[in-house]
């Protein structure tokens, strides 16, 4: 009971903070809400025993990514989201009204599914047979999940590389190649320009 | 710990040392300015390790491995697919130099990028297992992302990868909510041990509501209406070859993925994913073709055909659900390999034209005029990859669609082939006003082409042309290929 009641409470702080997260105007306060967003999914990990994730869950996101997306806000000087002119008005309303059929139709499928307990290779029963969940986790990631983990980096390496090239400053050399400053707007010649 | 079977990802072995090699290498190449240079170097390691690559899924023709606890499968499937996209992948690299050249941004990640793409679809095809899917998703769309947003300083070319990275990672989300609901109910994710589960089940609401989730992020990859809107804007900012590999490389594997994990995964649910794509099918025809008609500019046409296409692989792939059986799939199979080649030598073509005039051509119908004169081979070369898209007999593509449609028919299905030959009877007419300027229209301004297709350029048309060709002709030894394959997806 203890555990359910702790649940609802940790979910609806950490769903308040997500509603926090993408209403707040100023950057630094949104990235705030979310680290506190982290904090309370770390806790729903606690209280369903998966200790190395809730672990993982605060080292990580709320520790180090965090502080990538703090350190990238005030390199680029960024304090507010401009306030862009709203060109999709009407679409607003009915993007809600179709957000809100969705969620409902989620909702409705979702309550009528049981889930009945774990299944397969990871029970209850099983994790406490083997020692504890850090154990078995650890045991499926090296052995049956190798191939997954080492796709994993080769995604990461290309996320690397894509960073670089996206991101590079070109030398200049003549008037061949354009670089747009930040805050510089193209001109309408190269909004139209084919590719 | 026992080390696992490595022969199965041999291919993939090499094609990310190549990646490698490329990245290491470039930085010690000349430059000549920037974004200029001789690349060969480069060029010539990705291509090895295609080549590579190619020669060994060859060579493990007939082979049936299954390696890292069942998460991946060596089939002559798997094979098929590796073999599939290593030959589209190296035809974009042959055509991407002149292009890359002529916009003055040829750098050496472009290669590393392609290959690391085909790394993901090679293992998207070989997967049996929805997680390492969905990490070999990843993998071949960061890269798509990323070779999509190449031109970093066209706006358009911005405004592609931005369209295509948001809608992507969106559809990337919902499918992988999709499998959590997959995994909740069956408590595996090795598409047997779920087929082995679900089956039973039957199609309870649940199961569905996975399924749906999961189809709709395969959906998003292959650019199925109502999924598709990225795909115009995508095709028209990212650079051309690009464009022509994001037609048919990650369809195909998209595809791959489809028949593999919803025939294995989800055998108690096959009406239902059968009626789903079948549904699919006729908008994403009907979206893809009816849009095709009022497009001026070529390259955004295309991208609508390839809309169209991708509703007719869908019929094929309805229709197994819908008989539960896989023959109509060997069809679908076919038409990928046939597709591969003459959407790759269409988008050459322009790719080409595009190199020769880079500050004027700007891919509009008016400027085709004339091309037979001017530039007569690309004018041929452009009509033989139209003809083959409309599915004009002693081309590839009548061989695609008749078997595919075929399929649909065999399944009972009648009425979706006659919907589906109506809709490229109409997909004639925005083909061939294609052909009709090149030949029959006369030019408003000089546009004259500055070298004549040489060196890899005219290779890959030329691999494309004759492959057009050949499959249109004497399809069978393809027809065999397909079947042998097709059969050890099912052992």
């Amino acid at each position: 009971m203890t555990e359910k009641i702790l649940f609802i409470v940790f979910a609806a702080l950490a769903v308040a903070g997500g509603i926090g997260t993408i209403t707040r105007k100023n950057v630094v306060h949104a990235l705030l809400v979310l680290v506190f967003v982290f904090l309370n999914v770390a806790a729903i990990f606690f209280l369903t025993q998966a200790y190395f994730l809730a672990v993982v869950q605060i080292l990580v996101y709320a520790g180090a990514i965090m502080v990538l997306f703090v350190f990238v806000i005030m390199l680029l000087n960024l304090r507010t989201f401009e306030q862009e002119e709203q060109t999709h008005r009407r679409q607003r309303w009915i993007a809600l009204a179709l957000s809100i059929l969705v969620l409902a139709e989620f909702v409705i499928v979702l309550a009528g599914i049981t889930f009945t307990s774990a299944r397969g290779g990871f029970t209850p029963e099983v994790i406490s047979a083997a020692g504890d969940g850090t154990k078995v986790f650890g045991d499926a990631f090296f052995n049956n999940m190798l191939l997954p983990f080492e796709v994993a980096s080769v995604v990461l390496l290309v996320a690397m590389v894509g960073a670089i090239i996206l991101v590079k400053r070109e030398k200049t050399a003549g008037a061949t190649t354009r670089v747009w400053e930040p805050g510089e707007r193209p001109t309408p010649e190269a909004l139209e320009e084919e590719v | 710990m026992q080390v696992p079977d490595l022969v199965p990802v041999i291919p993939e072995l090499i094609l990310l040392v190549a990646a490698c090699a490329v990245l290491l290498v470039e930085p010690f190449l000349k430059t000549e300015g920037p974004g200029r240079g001789d690349k060969t170097a480069v060029m010539g390691i990705a291509l090895a390790g295609l080549a590579g690559s190619l020669v060994v899924s060859l060579a493990l023709v007939g082979q049936h491995r299954v390696s890292f606890a069942g998460m991946l499968v060596l089939d002559d499937w798997a094979v098929f697919f590796k073999v599939l996209f290593a030959i589209g992948a190296g035809l974009t690299i042959l055509m991407s130099p002149l292009y890359l050249e002529a916009h003055r941004r040829h750098l050496g990640e472009y290669y590393a990028l392609i290959l690391f793409a085909v790394i993901g679809m090679d293992l998207m095809a070989a997967a049996r297992d929805f997680i390492l899917l969905y990490l070999a998703l990843e993998l071949m769309a960061i890269s798509s992302y990323l070779l999509a947003a190449f031109f970093r300083y066209r706006a358009r070319s911005n405004e592609s990868a931005l369209k295509y990275f948001l809608t992507g990672t969106f559809a990337s989300a919902i499918m992988l909510y999709g499998i959590s609901l997959v995994y909740g109910q069956s408590g595996a994710t090795n598409y047997v041990a779920v087929g082995q589960v679900l089956g039973g089940q039957g199609g309870s609401v649940a199961v569905l509501f996975a399924v749906f989730l999961v189809a709709m992020g395969l959906a998003f990859k292959v650019s199925a209406a109502p999924f598709h809107m990225w795909t115009p804007d995508v095709y028209q900012g990212a650079p051309t070859p690009v464009a022509a590999f994001f037609s048919v490389g990650p369809k195909a594997a998209a595809f791959s993925a489809i028949m593999a994990a919803f025939v294995v995964a989800f055998p108690g649910a096959v009406k239902e994913w059968g009626l789903l794509f079948i549904v699919l099918s006729i908008v994403t025809m009907l979206v893809g073709n009816v849009f095709a008609l009022v497009q001026t500019n070529v390259k955004r046409m295309l991208a609508y055909s390839s809309i169209a296409h991708a509703g007719y692989l869908l019929t094929g792939v309805g229709a197994m659900g819908w008989a539960g059986n896989s023959y109509p799939g060997q069809g679908v199979m076919l038409y990928l390999a046939a597709y591969t080649f003459m959407n790759l030598g269409a988008f050459g073509v322009l790719a080409y034209l595009k190199s020769q005039r880079p500050e004027s051509f700007d891919h509009t119908l008016k400027q085709m005029a004339g091309l037979g004169r001017s530039s007569p081979w690309a004018a041929v070369l452009l009509s033989l990859f139209l003809l083959s898209l409309t599915g004009i007999p002693g081309t590839a593509g009548f061989i695609g669609k008749f078997y595919v449609f075929s399929g649909v028919v065999w399944a009972g299905l009648w009425w979706l082939a006659v919907i589906g030959v109506l809709l490229s009877a109409v997909s004639a007419y925005y083909y061939l006003r294609v052909i009709i300027y090149m030949f029959f229209r006369e030019p408003e301004g000089e546009y004259a082409v500055k070298h004549p297709i040489s060196g890899g350029m005219a290779g890959s048309l030329a691999v494309s042309a004759i492959a057009t060709l050949i499959i249109g002709i004497v399809p069978s030894w393809l027809w065999d290929a397909v079947g042998s394959a097709f059969i050890t997806l099912f052992r």
